[in-house]
């Protein structure tokens, strides 16, 4: 039982330390972010290989996940008599919660951990060390321009899935359900606030691409430089992000709700 | 022919600024190349081209930073150390080790696997610091410096990792233009130009679009000391530059850092176990055993050492002060052959 509580007591340290570490490892980031901008061509380089190489997955799970959310939409709006108001449910699930969510999650597993791998291989086999050693900081030369390349990916990801989410739940209700294409947008359009749903949406959004590009890029940077440490800082990433992202959204959901 | 003419007008200027060594010894090669030339045409050409590479060479020399204040001191020696300790956690690596590397010269550092002759790379490049003593380069204390003084002084240096640490995610070319673009403002086809020598030095120019998976582990190696010279640096360390080399580019790669050592009136650092091509190519040697300098002298001096340790390495005898084994216990003892407790081994 002692032992129970101890070992509570020495994660909980852990992962305050850890938490503070990261910290800092943000702060050194932004302080080494000159050159990410000065240089663009480098955080351009990162913005393809984190980016665009996870449109596919994030586009066809967008798209599928809306057309779900229409279907199981229509299933209980019928009762009620209102699924000429599908749309408005599949958008604003979307918007609100699911885009940046699940986007995250999705961009944690397919961008983060490669992130992790690739900085941490370097580690491994010295790359970094060898780049020290050139008089070329590592810190900006390659941490920097990926944790850019993640921050501003992942709106821009999360805004694409909740559009193929809402084209895929447009699908559903057209030509499954028969619903008046128009009379699906004019919902959609009279219910979705700018401010209130997609720009907190956005926020959302920003704020779990800036946490997932600090875990991605501080379990590479702390990775033991082994193979074995690397495997280990891959699947951290994964499990620190997809915990960060879903409490992140808790206290945000919290804070922006207006509760009418 | 016009608008070579006009580059090479452009150079002339730039070549009497760039009066360094390099610059002159690029002039003096295009003088002797144009004997072997057949027509005026081509002399020109090359001419232009040689004199495009003198001036990139002089542009390096220049770019690098002026920076040292202490570098005008005339000291004899390019390193410094000086009763230098280093440990890891308690494991103590480095017990007062203290040498000299003079300027121009080559030095090798040999010992056994595991005594400490990348440690001590390290200390010189301020990748770590002694727990004691101090570390000069070019006249500077290197635990003194500050981020960007390392800086300026790595960019003096040149090093070839143990285990190569090209850039993965880079082609053969990009790695050896690396250091050059971060670096330099020069214009790309003068780092094409300086690329190309460097990686011609190696033998291995029709690498350039390779990535270094696709490459030997020698191969890789060579590439690797292509690019530790990319800069031209003032000093270029070695950390085990012949292994995994067959004799015939062992050979040349000897050669190669002996030359370049010349060309560039660098001074050289050649960590290695390779003791038949060290003496035939460096300076003085260094011996470390068990943390501490145990012989030293120039090849021929080496030769006729009485010098139980350094015998033992020059003639590779089996026996003899180098312990062949990491510290552990007794063998025998943890195989359970000790015939000490024979009751409890014929129970079980
Ligand atoms: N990062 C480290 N942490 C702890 N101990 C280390 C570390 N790196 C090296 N050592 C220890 O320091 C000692 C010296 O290591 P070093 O790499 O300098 O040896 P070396 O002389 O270069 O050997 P080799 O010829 O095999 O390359 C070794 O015994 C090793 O166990
Ligand atoms: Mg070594």
């Amino acid at each position: 039982m002692i032992n129970a509580i101890r070992n509570l007591g020495v994660r909980g340290i852990n992962a305050l330390w850890r938490g503070g570490s990261m910290a800092r490892f943000f702060m050194l980031i932004l302080a080494n972010s000159g050159m990410s901008f000065r240089r663009f061509r480098l955080t351009i380089r990162e913005i393809y290989f984190a980016g665009v190489m996870s449109l596919v997955i994030i586009m066809v799970s967008g798209l599928f996940i809306g057309m779900v959310v229409g279907l199981q939409g229509f299933e209980t709006l019928q009762h009620y008599g209102a699924e000429e108001t599908m749309g408005v449910l599949v958008a604003l699930s979307l918007v609100r919660e699911l885009g940046p969510v699940v986007t995250a999650l999705l961009f944690a597993s397919r961008a983060g951990s490669a992130i992790t791998a690739e900085i941490g291989l370097m580690k491994a086999t010295e790359q970094l060390k060898a780049m020290d050693m050139m008089a070329i900081d590592p810190m900006a030369r390659v941490v920097a321009p990926r944790f850019w390349a993640g921050a501003i990916s992942m709106p821009v990801l999360a805004a694409l899935f909740s559009s193929m989410g809402i084209f895929g739940g447009y699908l559903v209700a057209t030509l499954l359900v028969g619903i008046d294409s128009g009379v699906f947008w004019s919902n959609l359009h009279a219910a979705v606030d700018f401010r209130y749903d997609v720009l907190n949406g956005f926020v959302k959004s920003v704020v779990f691409g800036v946490a997932i590009s600090i875990i991605a890029t501080f379990e590479g940077f702390d990775a033991d430089p082994t193979a074995e440490g690397v495997a280990r800082a891959t699947t951290r990433t994964v499990v620190t992000s997809a915990l960060t992202v879903l409490l992140l959204d808790l206290i945000l959901t919290g804070f922006m709700l207006r509760g009418d | 022919m016009t608008a070579a003419a006009i580059k090479f007008g452009e150079f002339v200027d730039a070549e009497r600024v760039g009066n360094t060594p390099t610059a002159a010894r690029h002039s003096q090669t295009s003088a002797t190349g144009s004997i072997h030339c057949a027509t005026p045409a081509e002399t020109g050409m090359v001419n232009v081209k040689m004199k495009h590479i003198a001036v990139a060479h002089a542009t390096l020399r220049q770019q690098k930073p002026t920076h040292t204040i202490l570098s005008s001191t005339p000291s004899q020696s390019f390193v410094e150390i000086d009763n230098v300790d280093f440990s890891y956690g308690k494991r103590a690596i480095l017990k007062g080790i203290s040498l000299k590397v003079p300027k121009g010269r080559v030095v090798a550092i040999m010992g056994g696997s595991g005594c400490g002759k990348t440690t001590l790379l390290r200390l010189i490049g301020g990748q770590l610091a002694p727990s004691k003593g101090m570390v000069r380069v070019d006249g500077q204390d290197i635990a003194s410096l500050d981020r960007d003084g390392m800086y300026a002084m790595r960019r003096k240096m040149g090093m070839l990792f143990q285990f190569g640490a090209l850039f993965t995610d880079m082609t053969v070319f990009d790695n050896i233009a690396f250091q050059l673009r971060e670096h330099t403002t020069l214009p790309a086809d003068m780092i094409r130009d300086l690329v190309l020598m460097k990686l011609n030095a190696v033998g291995l120019r029709g690498t350039a679009k390779l990535f270094p998976a696709e490459l030997s582990g020698g191969m890789a190696r060579r590439v690797a000391l292509a690019r530790a010279v990319a800069l031209d640096p003032m000093l270029i360390m070695y950390d085990e530059p012949f292994a995994g080399l067959d004799p015939i580019s062992l050979s040349v790669v000897g050669q190669t850092i002996r030359k370049l050592n010349n060309a560039l009136g660098a001074t050289s650092i050649v960590v290695t176990h390779d003791i038949v091509e060290s003496m035939q190519i460096v300076d003085y040697l260094y011996f470390i055993s068990d943390g501490r300098i145990v012989g030293q002298g120039t090849p021929d001096e080496i030769r006729h050492s009485e010098e139980p340790f350094v015998k033992q390495f020059v003639h590779a005898e089996l026996d003899g002060p180098v312990p062949f084994h990491y510290p552990a216990g007794d063998f025998g003892e943890q195989l359970g052959l000790v015939p000490t407790l024979p009751a409890s081994r014929t129970q079980s």
